[in-house]
Formats: C-alpha cells, sequence, structure tokens
C-alpha cells in the first residue's frame, strides 16, 4: 500500500509543475479575454453572421455560436488553442511518463519494489488523467468568477478535460505501442495534428463540415457553451477517453518492459552511410524528424492554402467585419496576403520547435552518457555542436520551405491569389525569430542544457501565445515586445520590416556565440 | 623524444566545496600499464575526464603524449577511451556503432577489430537497443582496441563482462602492451590489476596516497607469521621489526613491517611445532591503504 502511494507521489512530483501552470496559463486567457469583450460595446446580430461565414476564422478559431456573451465569445476566440494546447501537454506528459521513464531505465528501480508493471501503467494513467479537472476547475472558476452563466462555464470545461483526457489516453496508447519516447511522442503528436487539422478543415470548408464529429475538437465545438449548452457531445469525447484509456490498459498487459507492441526487428543490416563524420552522423540521426515534421508542415501549408482560397473575396466585402476584426487583433489574418503571414507565424512555432526539440539531442547523448564514446574522438565540441545546429537548420530550412510550397500549391488549386514568390517570401520573413530561439536553445545548451528542452519549447509558445493573444489581452508594448513572433511584419501583406530583422539576426548570433562558447567550457554532465 | 605517456602536475577538480580531485602530480611512463585504484568516489574516473577535456581543471594541467590535454583535436588523435558504463546509440546496430566510432576516431585497424568481434562473440549485426551492459561494454572495448590508439584510457571497463571475456580482456591488454601502447586502467578489482599492472597508484579521498610497482607494494607492506608452539609464546612485542601481535589457539599470529630475521632470531630454540608465512594479499594491502571513515 505503502509502495502504491510513493510511486503515485513520484508521478505526482512529474506533472504537477506543468499542470499548474497550465491551469495557471489557460485561466489567465479565459479571464483576460473576457475583459476585453466586457471592455467593448454590443455587437449586432449580424456581425455574428458574417464572422461564422468567415471560413478562415472559422478555421482557425472554430465555428462561433454565441459572440453576444463575453463567455461565448471567449470559447470562440481562445478556446480552441486552449484545447490545442492542453492537448499536447497531456499528449506529451503520457509519453514522457509512460515511456520516457521506460527508456531512460528510471522505470527499472521503481519496479523492483512491489509494484508491478501493468499497477504502474495504471497508477500513470490516473495521476495523468487527474491533472485533467486541475485545469477544468481551473477554467470553470474563471469563468464563473467573471460573471459567466454557470451552465456554459462549466460545459466548456467539462469539454477541456475530457479533451485532455483523450490525449492522455492517444499519449498512452502510443507509449505502450512504441518503444522509444520520441517515436511514441511523435507518432501522437502525428494524431494530434491530424485531428485539430481535420478540424480546421471541416471548420473552414463548407462541403466537408461533417468531419469535425470525427474529431474531440469538433465535439467540444458543438458543446456550444453559452450558446444551445448541448451535452451530448460530452458523451462522445467521455466514451472516446475510457475506450483509449482501457486500450492502453490493455496493452501494457501485452508487452515487456522497455519493449512496444510495435517492435521493429532487432537485427538490421548494415547502412554504412552517414555515419563518416559528426555532421553527417547528424544529419542521420535527424532523417526521421524531417520525414515527420516535413510531412506535418506539408499538411499544414496544404490546409492554410486550401482555407486562403476558399475567401480570398471575403473581407473586402464586409466594412463591419474589418472593424470588428480589428478591435480584436484579427484585422491582418482577413486579407490573403495577412492571412498567410499569420499563418506562417504559426508554421514558424512548428520550426521553432522542431530546431528544440532537435537540439535537445545533444543534451540527450550527454545526459545518456553518449557522448562518452563520441567525443574521445579528436573533434572538438565546437564541431560537434555546429553539426547538431547545421542539421538542425537545414532541416528547418526544407520543412518550412515545404509549407510554403504546400500552401502555394493549395491556393493555386483553389484559383487563389498568391505568387510563389509571396508564399516563400511569407516564410522566410519569419527565419529571424527562429534563429532567435535557435539562439536561445543554443545558449540553453551552454549554460542550463537540463532547461533546454522545456526552456526552449517554453519560450516559444509563450511568444506564440504572447503574439497572437497579446493584443486582444491588451499586454503591455514591452511584454509584447519580448515575443520575437511580434516583431515579423505580416509579409506577403507588408513589406519585411527589416530593421527588426537585422536586430533579431544580431541578438541571435550573439546567443548563438555565447553558447558555443559556454558549452565548449563547461564540464560535461557525464 | 620519448617522455612519459601520460603526465599530470598538480591536477585538480574541485565541485563547489568538494575536491575530488586533489593535486594530482603523476607521470605513466610510454608502453607502460599502469593501474590506478580507489573506492568508490576517490577520483578516478574524474581524473579521467580530466584526461579526456570532458571536465576543466580547477588547478594544474595534464599532457597525453606531451600534448595539452585542452588540445582535444591534437591530443585526442592519441588516445582510446573505454567508460565504465557504455550506452550506444539504440537504434544503431552494433556493427554501425563500431563504424562510426572508427570513423570519428579516424584510424582503425579493421581486421583487428573483425578478429575482436569474434573474439568477444559480439553479435554485430543486432542493434545496440538490445544488447545486455556486458555486450555494450564489448563494443566500447572492441572499438577502442580497434583504433590502435598509443594510449589507452580505460574506466573499469570489465564491469558487467563475463569471465570468459574478462580473460579475453586481459589478452587485448597483452596484446596492446606487446605492440607499445600505454594503457591506463582504473579499476576497483584488485585481481585484474595484479594480473595486468606492473605499476599501481591508489587514490584515496581525491588524494594519491602511494605509486609503486606491485613487488615494492609486496615488499613494504606486511608479512604475517603464524608461529605455533608447544607451550606458551614468548612476548614478541618488542622484537625488531614486528608491527602486532595476536594469539591464535595454537601460538601467535606476528605481524611483520620489516625484514623477518630478529623474530626468527627471538624464537630461535624455543619449542615450536610449526611455522607458516604468508604474504599479504593484494586486498589485505588495500584495504590497509583505503581505510576506513576517511573517504570524505
Amino acid at each position: 500500500m505503502s509502495a502504491t502511494r510513493a510511486v503515485t507521489r513520484l508521478t505526482v512530483r512529474q506533472v504537477r509543475v506543468g499542470a499548474i501552470v497550465l491551469s495557471l496559463v489557460s485561466a489567465t486567457f479565459v479571464a483576460s479575454t473576457v475583459k476585453a469583450r466586457e471592455a467593448t460595446e454590443a455587437i449586432t446580430p449580424g456581425l455574428i453572421e458574417d464572422l461564422a461565414s468567415n471560413p478562415a476564422l472559422r478555421a482557425l478559431y472554430g465555428t462561433p455560436f454565441d459572440l453576444s456573451t463575453p463567455g461565448g465569445f471567449t470559447v470562440w476566440r481562445v478556446g480552441m488553442f486552449l484545447a490545442g494546447a492542453a492537448a499536447l501537454w497531456a499528449m506529451l506528459a503520457a509519453t514522457r511518463i509512460l515511456r520516457g521513464e521506460e527508456e531512460a531505465g528510471r522505470a527499472e528501480l521503481v519496479l523492483t519494489g512491489p509494484v508491478t508493471r501493468p499497477r504502474l501503467t495504471d497508477l500513470s494513467l490516473l495521476v495523468l488523467g487527474a491533472t485533467t479537472p486541475l485545469v477544468g476547475v481551473c477554467v470553470a472558476l474563471t469563468f464563473i468568477g467573471t460573471a459567466q452563466a454557470v451552465t456554459g462555464s462549466v460545459l466548456y470545461s467539462a469539454g477541456l478535460m475530457l479533451v485532455m483526457l483523450d490525449f492522455v489516453g492517444v499519449g498512452g496508447v502510443a507509449s505502450q505501442l512504441f518503444g522509444q519516447r520520441r517515436r511514441a511522442s511523435g507518432a501522437a503528436g502525428l494524431v494530434l495534428g491530424g485531428v485539430f487539422l481535420t478540424r480546421m478543415v471541416a471548420d473552414g470548408s463548407s462541403g466537408l463540415r461533417w468531419l469535425r464529429w470525427f474529431t474531440p475538437f469538433g465535439w467540444l465545438e458543438e458543446l456550444r457553451p453559452f450558446a444551445d449548452n448541448r451535452f451530448l457531445p460530452l458523451l462522445l469525447l467521455g466514451a472516446t477517453a475510457v475506450i483509449l484509456l482501457a486500450v492502453a490498459v490493455a496493452l501494457s498487459r501485452r508487452r515487456d518492459l522497455g519493449d512496444g507492441i510495435v517492435s521493429d526487428r532487432d537485427e538490421a543490416e548494415m547502412r554504412p552511410r552517414l555515419l563518416r563524420a559528426p555532421l553527417s552522423f547528424q544529419w542521420r540521426q535527424g532523417l526521421t524528424g524531417l520525414l515527420g515534421w516535413g510531412f506535418a508542415l506539408f499538411a499544414t501549408g496544404l490546409v492554410f492554402g486550401g482555407i486562403l482560397g476558399a475567401f480570398t473575396e471575403y473581407i473586402a466585402k464586409n466594412p463591419d467585419v474589418q472593424k470588428f476584426m480589428q478591435r480584436f487583433g484579427l484585422h491582418e489574418v482577413a486579407t490573403p496576403g495577412g492571412f498567410v503571414g499569420s499563418m506562417d507565424v504559426f508554421a514558424a512555432m512548428a520550426v521553432a520547435l522542431y530546431v528544440v526539440t532537435s537540439l535537445n539531442r545533444v543534451w540527450e547523448d550527454e545526459q545518456e552518457r553518449r557522448v562518452e564514446l563520441s567525443y574521445p574522438a579528436p573533434i572538438t565540441r565546437p564541431r560537434w555542436l555546429g553539426a547538431s545546429v547545421l542539421s538542425a537548420v537545414a532541416v528547418g530550412v526544407l520543412i518550412s520551405c515545404g509549407c510554403a510550397v504546400a500552401t502555394w500549391l493549395a491556393v493555386v488549386a483553389a484559383n487563389g491569389d498568391l505568387s510563389f514568390a509571396d508564399a516563400l517570401a511569407g516564410i522566410a520573413n519569419t527565419f529571424p525569430a527562429i534563429a532567435m530561439f535557435l539562439g536561445v536553445a543554443v545558449m540553453l545548451l551552454g549554460i542550463r542544457p537540463d532547461l533546454e528542452r522545456s526552456g526552449g519549447g517554453g519560450f516559444v509558445v509563450g511568444a506564440l501565445a504572447v503574439s497572437v493573444f497579446g493584443p486582444l489581452m491588451h499586454l503591455p508594448d514591452w511584454v509584447l515586445d519580448l515575443s520575437p513572433f511580434h516583431h515579423l511584419a505580416a509579409v506577403p501583406a507588408q513589406p519585411v520590416d527589416w530593421g527588426s530583422a537585422v536586430v533579431l539576426c544580431t541578438l541571435a548570433l550573439a546567443l548563438l556565440a555565447g553558447g558555443f562558447v559556454t558549452y565548449t567550457r563547461r564540464d560535461l554532465r557525464v | 623524444m620519448p617522455g612519459p605517456a601520460i603526465r599530470t602536475i598538480g591536477l585538480t577538480k574541485r565541485f563547489g566545496a568538494l575536491t575530488a580531485l586533489d593535486a594530482l602530480t603523476l607521470d605513466v611512463e610510454d608502453g607502460e600499464v599502469f593501474g590506478f585504484l580507489g573506492p568508490n568516489g576517490a577520483g578516478k574516473s574524474t581524473t579521467l575526464r580530466l584526461l579526456l577535456g570532458f571536465i576543466r581543471a580547477s588547478a594544474g594541467s595534464a599532457e597525453i603524449k606531451g600534448i595539452d590535454t585542452r588540445d582535444i583535436e591534437a591530443c585526442h588523435k592519441h588516445l582510446a577511451y573505454v567508460p565504465g558504463d557504455v550506452s550506444l546509440w539504440p537504434k544503431l546496430t552494433g556493427e554501425e556503432c563500431l563504424e562510426l566510432l572508427g570513423n570519428l576516431h579516424g584510424a582503425v585497424d579493421r581486421d583487428y577489430r573483425s578478429q575482436l568481434v569474434e573474439r568477444f562473440a559480439l553479435e554485430p549485426e543486432k542493434r545496440a537497443r538490445t544488447y545486455s551492459k556486458g555486450n555494450r561494454q564489448k563494443v566500447a572495448l572492441i572499438a577502442a582496441f580497434s583504433t590502435r590508439a598509443e594510449v589507452l584510457l580505460l574506466d573499469e571497463p570489465t564491469s558487467g563482462l563475463d569471465p570468459l571475456m574478462e580473460k579475453e580482456f586481459r589478452r587485448c591488454v597483452d596484446e596492446a602492451k606487446a605492440r607499445g601502447q600505454t594503457v591506463f586502467l582504473s579499476s576497483h578489482i584488485l585481481s585484474e590489476v595484479e594480473h595486468l599492472c606492473a605499476r599501481v597508484g591508489i587514490l584515496r579521498a581525491g588524494k594519491l596516497v602511494e605509486v609503486a610497482s606491485i613487488d615494492q607494494l609486496r615488499a613494504m607492506r606486511s608479512t604475517e607469521l603464524d608461529i605455533d608452539f608447544d607451550g606458551p609464546p614468548p612476548d614478541l612485542r618488542a622484537v625488531e621489526g614486528v608491527a602486532q601481535v595476536e594469539s591464535t589457539p595454537t601460538g601467535v599470529r606476528v605481524t611483520l613491517n620489516g625484514p623477518p630475521g630478529p623474530v626468527l632470531k627471538a624464537i630461535d630454540g624455543l619449542p615450536l611445532t610449526a611455522v607458516r608465512s604468508q604474504e599479504a594479499s593484494l586486498e589485505e594491502i588495500f584495504l590497509a591503504y583505503y581505510g576506513d571513515g576517511d573517504r570524505a
């Protein structure tokens, strides 16, 4: 009994900080969006219909059902993003706890105690599941605390909680299927991305709207909090969670410690290519990432392009909508060029996350002590780090361009108006911001490598949140200025802001240089 | 100009308040197999990490083949390293790991490497994640020995190996010695060191407490004489060269710290039933050095 408690406590320790941060951030977003909406005068019913019929906005934020109350507006404006972020966190936490611990060999230590491996899986899922009501309750209390209708508040929060639980399930199943955390997270991430994009396509199109009934995010929308307040989709969300968690539990009984259900062969032909030098080896290590992230960004580009093609002329005809969107920091999204520019920020976030995760390999190799074998070679640390940076940059540029090409292809296929050069310019415009994140990641490898993933990734996601929602929340300028994304012009709608680009690149170079120096001089933590 | 293969001068590493290695000054001669002994936490691995440039010295310096160890590119051409707990790239096969490590180092004797793969009975087509600790250790050993580096730094390299493979390891060290390679063997397995090394250094709590050949150590340290008497034993405590006297059921056990002559003279003519002498085992020698309580 006490062993069970000890194991539970251990797992709680591993997720509590993330869960608390997520809860607080979600509550902050809800509170400030409600406040921002309360500060504006009433919105005419006609405007709601206009917004509801704008495919780009529908794709981004979901279909609005009630914009007349601050609660309903908030659910539309930030609800989907909160759900996406919460799902991402839940999924990554699940693979970290359920697969990462095992891969790192720490689970082995725990399992020498009286707790069996299936039991450990159950307990971990239980703890992970327990984080979801924490987020849900925080959000519900925030809504209610800002005097929003209780039914809608509870409904949305319950939906948010169940979406998270669904992705605890997805992460849980992926952790049973795959033997490595990277693969489990990758597979679960593809599911999450696919489901989110499906919801975007469904909401952004006219003929495929039924598709949203196949995604948890669509069910979340269909709850229609503060409007129709439908409870039925909660059943779908809940049933999915139950099924996924049951599958994870069942699969955990069908495998051995350290193995996945899908195991690759234990033997392989010798593939001597790309084993020659640090750079080629990093490239080899990054190939799977190139495929996975490349595919994801290409698909994202197609969706963005498809939506863009569908609404080229929409905004120009609706001055009311234009005014409304100006007030809520949406005006940039509403022109084709602006839409591309805004979407490219999302693509850039993904690329920056790729760069941060890819560079984390440097720390993983150190932490798992593979450097003890590779670093005795006559190769200096700057060369090792340089190889990782170069490989990350090369893959980053490739997947960025893939996204731009996909956007352009989709727009052209829909007879939309976007030149190839503009598509590329839009994505290339984000490179100074990505360089900045690269610099931060490398600097962290030099001074606090253990924080490279969480700190670097947190900076990327935080910066995106600040630049997307900051204006809406009336954050002070100095906070907005902290986000590298905030300094990007909406290319191709606006000309490139060369001044900012130069500043960002200079800062990035300084951080890079600092990172190389500190990484070369510091003690390896082996 | 044949200088020492490894030279450290006042090499010191502090981690905050803890001094992990305290002013180590040591020469390991070219072509020597040098044993580096000490209990866990004595600073053996710290020394190796300093030599490899993994961590930076707080004070002092080190050279390998006359090259400052801070010059990674030049210095590492001359060395190969086997850590005590090897981790590999889980997706690569054993063969691919060896290929990678060989390419990184630059100079590999491929024939010798295939030979070693056979001798260590490694299954090279298996992915590294399927390897046991012993098998991972084999990969690192094969990679290191096949570079033919002039200086081999081995940090408890046989942990996880079965006795058969341990024997193979000893053969490799002997071959390396025959080729004139220098071997720096950090270990706490005394039989291994006794077998392979002519000279050892003993580290305790970060300080080098002794450098001597194994024979010298033996001579320096005590020999025990069990002397059985027919009747009450004489008092031998005051005799020259006697460190300690304990009584046994049949007589006394005399621990010597000098030549045995005076004791033998002292018991001459007494009613002896038996005299047995035994040299202190290495174990006892080292236990005497390690002591208790003052590891920190």
